[in-house]
């Protein structure tokens, strides 16, 4: 991955134009609500990615990256919106300077990167590989209080899991299709078998009765014998094809046969035995149908059973919330389980009702042959009535299938025994056709009955074939499914397992004071991810349940870190930190520095803030150092963000007074040395008359600072002295001196006694009187910096006993250390 | 704080997994070229479409 070391920011959201050095350094961003923080982020991100996060995705509506990307005066100009970076690549040592990336608004998925070198762009695809580089309080949220399906859904974007959720839904689907399909195609054989059966004219179909009848007509054909029926055999082995003449189109005696079939199925239909069955079958459903709340509960479990079987997808179909098709099925089982007693009462019941249905299903078959027959009359018989009644049957098989409703299946029960006597008519009017047909001969019957046996046998054979391929492909698309999701599942579980210690070691460490014995757990599974976190030993509950704001901040943190740093390992070398942990209290980001600076030192990060203290806390901490951050100090639309920048600040009063506004310039100054005697106060640990609203006036915190200063160089000259150090003691006087006589130029420890050269008098100055006051404090600003690197001198350590009064560079390091007799004694 | 112990860290966790499920796969009594169809979609086609996935389990030839 890569490491920042600049970026310039054209015409880009808020931004005209902006430079900012990094380094390849942590860096901070300081500054109020809406002086352009998130605009840098924003161009970061889409220097290093082509994408801005904000303006895309969920919940944008209208907002687009090309319109609303550029600057709002440039909208119009996408290709004056335009971000250039300047990147190292640690990994990369061959290359010997920093890669150019820039990127503009109007083409913003073809970068020009320089040098282009396979190696760069390889590096460069790693980003684009994982281009989650910016957390923001949103993404905290999403990671730590979104529901389980909603996180799942973030975790698996981040760590790419949706083709592995992909996959899994897909081959579950395909398992169900295959089982599903397998009901249709045993009833093709059932059906092929009864028609079978009809042309043998038995009820049992066995290999000994089969060969027998066929054996009996081959005989009268003078066709020998077949010794066996094997899968290849055909029951017309050797039998010549027909005569040239015209052949009679229905098979008499078969025809006949299958009239006779069909009358028997539809007696017994109509006969004493069905009656008496559908009459304890009407009484069992009744009693179920009398009783509410037994209904109540059959339909509660027919719901839940057709549920079970339909389940497929990972969602639900009518809201599409995820869910976890595993834990889904054990929940809906425990509630068939508990309808055990209704359900057992349902099975009793449809395996009564199981004989009718297939009674049904032969009378259907057997009526479809005959008006198959029917059709090749001459004319044609349309048999009308028959075809109704074949559909009937269909449907009250349907129904009775469904079972429920009830009071359906007992209507349709009650009209099974009924058959329309049209039916019997028709059936009886093609009995008529078929018996006036020329008697075959007895040569022509034998062949005529081998050629339909044949047909019949071969389509039972091709359903039995289909059929077991079906059950072949059933088992092997669940067994494919099943591995699958096993395989998966522990993948997962163990990369979760990973993160979860991870996390909790990082947020323990966060947390140390109070909870470092904290541990979470993420509980996977597909659809959704569970997160659950300790409670200071009391069990293990939602991060929103007991935990702090502040607290949860630091989590989505931790958990975001320990995800990258298992996605990306020693590839972690960037991140953005937009706004976040403004919840977590001061103690607890000193931990959050130190975890960052502890855990991650390869890793680059540019922090934003609105909160100047947290970014004392980061300088303080040490994870960002000398210049690595800007404050930025004001926004507006034409010019877009303003930042402290000791060099522009003076250009800029200079600017104002050349234009004779000595109002701007003293307003300028004024907020300038606000700024500044902050900072230097807190880095030279001045005294000042504390506030608990923190809202210090500059007559307040510049004096402090300067006498301070002044404290400090005494204590120097002291140290010095103590240990013998003449040409020390010397440097120091001369400093204290230079320093002592700006002060008094500058008037500034006169401010709360002298309200003449107070700074709210400043805006009634001339130009003339003012220019003399800007140079003082100039000056006098300089003399609290090193003379080598410019920056504002500190004192070191920043708690406890000063040591030293140093900058950044070394070149200034004061001791503040007398000697003692004891280090006298020990030399 | 103490660290923890490395993982095999990649950022192709999907592949991970399909690479893991293919050998899985192949310790069972799935036809080898069910495997071979799967292979194909899953880490060189990379296509995990419903179609793909179903051209892959069932082979050209569907049950009608």
């Amino acid at each position: 991955m890569i490491r920042v070391e600049s970026i310039k920011i054209e015409e880009f959201r808020g931004i005209r134009e902006l430079t900012l050095d990094l380094n390849g350094k942590n860096f901070a961003i300081c500054g109020p609500n809406g002086t352009g923080k998130s605009g840098v982020v924003d161009a970061l991100e889409f220097a290093l990615t082509g994408n801005v996060s904000r303006l895309t995705g969920e919940g944008k509506g209208d907002v687009n990256l090309k319109q609303h990307g550029p600057h709002v005066d440039r909208s119009k100009e996408p290709e004056k919106a335009c971000v250039t970076v300047t990147v190292s690549i640690p990994g990369l040592t061959s290359l010997k300077e920093p890669v150019t990336i820039q990127r503009n608004l109007k083409t913003p998925s073809t970068p020009l990167v320089k040098p282009d070198n396979p190696d760069v762009i390889k590096a460069l695809q790693q980003v684009k590989v994982h281009p989650e580089i910016v957390l923001s309080r949103r993404e905290l949220i999403r990671y730590v209080l979104a529901t389980p399906g909603k996180r799942a859904e973030e975790v698996q974007a981040l760590l790419h899991l949706d083709q592995v959720a992909q996959v899994r839904s897909g081959l579950q689907k395909i398992a169900n299709a295959c089982e599903k399909q397998l009901g249709t195609i045993n009833t093709a054989v059932t059906n092929a078998r009864t028609n079978l059966l009809s042309a043998i004219g038995g009820t049992e179909l066995t290999k000994e009765k089969l060969l027998t009848a066929v054996n009996s007509r081959r005989t009268i054909l003078g066709l020998p014998p077949l010794e066996d029926i094997s899968e290849t055999v055909s029951l017309k082995d050797g039998m010549a094809t027909p005569k040239p003449s015209k052949p009679q189109p229905i098979p008499k005696a078969q025809a006949l046969a299958d009239i006779k079939a069909a009358r028997e199925t539809l007696s017994e239909i109509a006969g004493p035995t069905t009656i008496e069955h559908i009459a304890v079958v009407t009484d069992e459903l009744t009693s179920l149908a009398n009783d509410p709340a037994v209904t109540a509960s059959v339909i509660k479990e027919s719901f839940y059973a057709t549920g079970m079987e339909l389940f497929e997808a990972d969602a639900c179909p009518f809201c599409d919330t995820a869910w976890d098709l595993d834990e889904l099925k054990k929940h809906v089982q425990v509630k068939i389980n508990h309808l055990k007693d209704v359900s057992r009462k349902r099975a009793a019941v449809e395996k009564k009702i199981a004989p009718l249905i297939t009674v049904l299903r032969k009378a259907e078959a057997g009526i479809d042959t005959l008006v198959s027959f029917a059709s090749l009359a001459t004319p044609p018989l349309p048999m009308e009535e028959a075809r109704n009644y074949s559909s009937s049957c269909k449907s009250a098989i349907d129904s009775l299938e469904s079972f429920l409703p009830l009071t359906n299946t007992l209507t349709t029960l009650s009209n099974v025994p009924i058959i329309p006597h049209a039916a019997f008519d028709a059936i009886s009017e093609f009995e008529k056709v078929v018996s006036a047909l020329p008697e075959p001969s007895k040569h022509d019957a034998a062949r005529d009955w081998l050629t339909i046996a044949q047909e019949r046998l071969e389509v039972s054979r091709s359903a039995r074939r289909k059929q077991k391929a079906a059950n072949d492909q059933a088992i092997s698309a669940r067994q494919v499914s099943d591995i699958y999701a096993k395989i998966s599942d522990e993948v997962l579980t163990g990369i979760y397992s990973h993160v979860e210690k991870d996390f909790a070691r990082l947020y323990g460490f966060t947390n140390r004071d109070d909870e470092e014995k904290f541990n979470a757990k993420l509980l996977p599974s597909l659809g959704k991810l569970g997160f659950d976190v300790d409670f200071y030993g009391r069990g293990l509950f939602p991060p929103g349940a007991y935990h702090s704001e502040g607290h949860q901040d630091t989590m989505g943190l931790c958990l975001y870190l320990s995800l990258m740093k298992f996605i990306q390992g020693d590839g972690f070398t960037f991140a953005v930190l937009d706004d976040v942990l403004m919840s977590v209290d001061a103690g607890h980001r000193r931990e959050v520095c130190a975890l960052l600076k502890q855990e991650f030192p390869n890793t680059q990060f540019v922090m934003t803030t609105h909160d100047p203290i947290w970014l004392r806390h980061m300088k303080t901490e040490g994870i960002i150092k000398g210049r690595s951050s800007v404050q930025f100090r004001s926004w507006s639309v034409d010019i877009g963000p303003t930042h402290w920048d000791e060099r522009d600040v003076w250009t800029e009063i200079d600017d104002y007074l050349q234009g004779n506004d000595v109002r701007a310039a003293a307003s300028l100054l004024r907020h300038y040395l606000e700024y500044t005697a902050a900072e230097l106060c807190h880095r030279l640990r001045a005294q000042v008359q504390f506030r608990g609203d923190i809202q210090y006036q500059l007559g307040e915190l510049l004096p402090p600072a300067i006498a301070r200063l002044r404290r400090l160089y005494s204590l120097g000259n002291e140290a010095a002295n103590s240990w013998n150090k003449k040409e020390v003691v010397k440097q120091i006087s001369q400093r204290l001196e230079t320093f002592s006589a700006l002060a008094t130029r500058s008037n500034a420890e006169q401010w709360q006694m002298n309200i003449a050269v107070h700074y709210n008098s400043w805006d009634n100055l001339r130009k003339e009187d003012f220019e003399p006051v800007v140079r003082a404090f100039r000056d006098l600003l300089s003399a609290f910096t090193c003379p080598v690197c410019k920056e504002y001198l500190r004192v070191s350590p920043d708690r406890e006993t000063p040591e030293s009064l140093r900058c950044d560079c070394g070149e200034t390091n004061i001791n503040l250390s007398k000697k003692t007799s004891e280090s006298q004694l020990l030399g | 704080m103490t660290k923890l112990p490395e993982i095999d860290v990649t950022t192709d966790i999907p592949g991970q997994i399909f690479g893991k499920f293919l050998e899985a796969l192949g310790g069972t009594d799935i036809s080898p070229d069910l495997i071979a169809r799967l292979r194909k979609a899953l880490l060189e086609d990379k296509t995990f479409s419903d179609r793909a996935l179903k051209a892959a389990v069932l082979g050209e030839e569907e049950v009608p």
